[in-house]
């Protein structure tokens, strides 16, 4: 586990640092995270996840942008969480915070349902992965269902054959790689319809 | 009764189809009318007026956002199209009818509840939905580049039995002023900027009591300002189009949504067609529309491919002059030349045909008689119809060649595989049509199509080319009638002339003949 620190910046706010790198900008961690969220445009459901805690100041940003909406937010390094819980206290009951340690521990996650049945939207800020920018990637792949590993969890009332997907390494699937299975797979004919009809959207 | 229309092409597209869904209010003024279109034409419905009840999204960019989009759950927009289907099959529809005829619509036809689906669907695994002939017509010549003889509004109204009127010109009052829609949604349907520059001011110069102005779109203004300047521009959304195009007295345009709205307010229009414009299949459909094309092989080209040729030659080949002319035509009240008196009477041979709900049914000759008479006079058809019969005669010999060369079904079923060689004289008969490029009108299409189509079994090519001969089979003979009974039409036209009176078509007993014209025999 890489050593994570603090460092209080002009604004009295504790910025992090992983292995010498900081998780936020330091001049203004405020505006870095608003402008982040400007970005973001319309969030399609209710319930989002955020790979990625950081100095949590991205995550205040949602949750002061769009107050209806339930922010969980995924993140392996302990040690930000309690600063994060302490310079934000009144978002305790707002942002829940989902510690994941290895990918595949996600899928065991309680939140995990919430993803699957809400289909949640899942946001990235980059800016706060440091040193764990290939598991993050892992675990937002992993969370939109674009893994060969997560799709047997995302797929799982529809009954389709996995073994039927091929699946080039590192690729991330679309659903243009899980129309054939689809097509394959002994399943409702009017949700393979509507499979088909997502086909057509994507030629 | 409920009815829900499918409408899921572009905005034009749409605003096209406004008179089937003003014929489909008519037709049923009691049933509650929904249209499903996509969001991103919500604006439409300002300019539908009355002719439908609800207005349901389909909203394709979100859609297409959700696949395309990493942050995404992958099963998003599967959650979407599953709650719209949801809350269409809610709905209890008595009637779903898809006017837009593509994959998509119908594999969305296909999961919507409905008591009576009309038009292309898909269930089962299989597309079905083409449950006529004009609907079969219309799937052959609108899912590729063929031609097509009947207009797209005039094609899903016969198809679905929607009575559709052309619209009439309207009274208006002359306000001398001339409008130009400049921009289309593709450079390579746009006529060009300058040359409309210098119709504006070659229209000014030559009629000066006449205002020119340029139609725009909010995002066009940056573009147009280029040419034009501020004061010449009317930039405005769907509904201020509309109102200026009720106080024009014409519209030069391009392949836009505008012309269309303006076919139904019945302001006359100058269409330029360039690029992948196909007037045929998405002309104005207006009595009052005069359609002016790039006279240069490579047009129309394909909608999907960039322009081929170094410049822009279709646009070239319109000049200014060529266009000021049909505007001079139409501020004038000059007559617009009747339309081509062959493809009149090829539209007369194939409604005849498609009007047929069976091979067996006599087709309605007399009907289709006083129709074209309403359109064409007796003289002008005279001087026609030795060629047209001609022509019969050329498709009658590729017919009986084609049969002669067409091996035996039991041939091609004790072959175990297929070899192009196998039906190498059809091949070349097939070649031979599309060579001698007289076949206009599409009668061979079936046939052509019919051997370039990829067969598993040796034995289905003799199937679907033998089907495509028996339909050029039924249609040739319909030809061939309509023409005698022109033939006597024109034969009993004299006769009346001398005061013989009228006299039986189907001949004399006594003679045990007819009074058809014997090419053989010049006597009667």
């Amino acid at each position: 586990m890489s050593m994570i620190t603090f460092s209080e910046n002009h604004e009295s706010s504790l910025i992090p640092f992983e292995e010498g790198e900081a998780l936020a900008s330091l001049r203004d961690p405020r505006a870095e995270g608003l402008k982040w969220v400007y970005s973001l445009g319309t969030i399609p459901t209710p319930h989002v996840v955020v790979v990625g805690l950081g100095s949590g100041f991205h995550v205040a940003a949602l949750a002061d942008i769009d107050p209806e909406l339930q922010i969980t937010v995924v993140e392996s390094r302990e040690a930000l969480i309690p600063v994060f819980r302490s310079q934000f206290p009144e978002l305790e009951d707002r942002v829940n915070i989902a510690v994941v340690q290895e990918d595949h521990d996600l899928f065991k996650a309680d939140f995990f349902q919430d993803v699957l049945s809400q289909r949640s939207y899942v946001l990235s800020f980059r800016e706060c992965w440091g040193q764990q920018t290939s598991f993050f990637s892992q675990v937002f792949a992993h969370l939109t269902g674009r893994t060969l590993e997560s799709v047997k969890y995302h797929f799982e009332e529809f009954g389709i054959n996995i073994k039927a997907l091929y699946l080039e390494p590192n690729k991330l699937l679309s659903i243009k790689d899980i129309i054939p299975v689809v097509e394959a797979s002994a399943m409702v004919e009017e949700k393979k319809q509507i499979f088909r009809i997502l086909g057509e959207l994507v030629k | 009764m409920k009815i829900l229309v499918l409408s899921l092409l572009r905005l034009g597209d749409i605003i096209q189809q406004a008179p089937l869904l003003k014929g489909l209010r008519e037709k049923h003024p009691e049933a509650e009318i929904h249209l499903l279109l996509n969001r991103q034409f919500a604006s439409v419905e300002k300019v539908l007026e009355g002719a439908v009840d609800r207005y349901i999204y389909f909203d394709r960019e979100a859609l297409q956002k959700g696949l395309g989009e990493s942050s995404y759950n992958i099963l998003w927009s599967y959650t979407q199209v599953e709650k719209l289907v949801g809350e269409l099959n809610q709905e209890s529809y008595d009637v779903a009818i898809n006017l837009t005829h593509n994959k998509l619509s119908a594999y969305l036809m296909g999961v919507i509840q409905a008591s009576q689906k009309r038009g292309l669907y898909q269930e089962e695994g299989r597309f079905k939905g083409l449950s006529n002939r004009w609907l079969r017509y219309f799937n052959d010549r609108f899912s590729g580049s063929q031609k097509s003889l009947f207009h797209y509004v005039e094609l899903l109204g016969k198809a679905f039995d929607i009575p559709v009127q052309t619209p009439l010109a309207a009274s208006r009052k002359k306000n001398k002023l001339v409008l130009l829609q400049c921009l289309t949604s593709d450079s390579k349907k746009n006529w060009g900027l300058e040359r409309y520059f210098d119709l504006k001011r070659t229209i000014e110069v030559s009629l000066v009591d006449y205002e020119v102005c340029v139609l725009g779109a909010s995002f066009e203004r940056e573009t147009l300002l280029k040419v034009f300047s501020e004061k010449d521009l009317l930039i405005c959304d769907l509904p201020e189009a509309r109102k200026h195009l009720q106080n024009a007295d014409l519209l030069v345009t391009g392949d836009t949504s505008i012309k269309h709205m303006a076919a139904q307010v019945g302001t006359p229009i100058v269409e330029i067609a360039v690029g992948s414009s196909d007037p045929l299949k998405t002309g104005a459909y207006s009595s009052q529309a005069v359609i002016i094309q790039g006279e240069v092989a490579c047009a129309p080209c394909s909608h999907s491919q960039a322009c081929s040729q170094n410049s822009h030659l279709c646009a070239e080949d319109v000049t200014v002059e060529k266009v000021f002319a049909a505007v001079w035509d139409q501020l004038s009240g000059e007559k617009i030349l009747e339309r081509n008196l062959f493809q009149t009477l090829e539209r007369a041979v194939w409604s005849l045909y498609l009007d047929k709900a069976r091979s067996d049914v006599e087709p309605f000759y007399r009907e289709a008689i006083a129709e074209l008479l309403s359109k064409v006079s007796l003289t002008a058809l005279n001087a026609v119809l030795p060629s047209w019969e001609q022509q019969s005669l050329g498709y009658r010999s590729w017919l009986e060649n084609a049969k002669k060369v067409l091996p035996a079904r039991e041939v091609l079923a004790a072959k175990r595989s297929f070899q192009s060689s196998d039906v190498s004289e059809l091949i070349l008969c097939a070649q031979d049509i599309l060579k001698s490029k007289k076949d206009e009108a599409g009668y061979f299409q079936t046939f052509v199509e019919a051997l370039l189509s990829r067969f598993s079994q040796p034995v289905q090519i003799y199937d679907r080319v033998h089907a495509a001969l028996m339909e050029i089979e039924e249609l040739l003979t319909i030809r061939e009638a309509f023409i005698r009974h022109l033939q006597s039409l024109s034969t009993e036209g004299a006769y009346y002339a001398k005061g013989i009176g009228q006299l039986s078509i189907g001949g004399f007993e006594e003679a045990g003949k007819g009074l058809q014209r014997d090419l053989e025999n010049a006597e009667l």
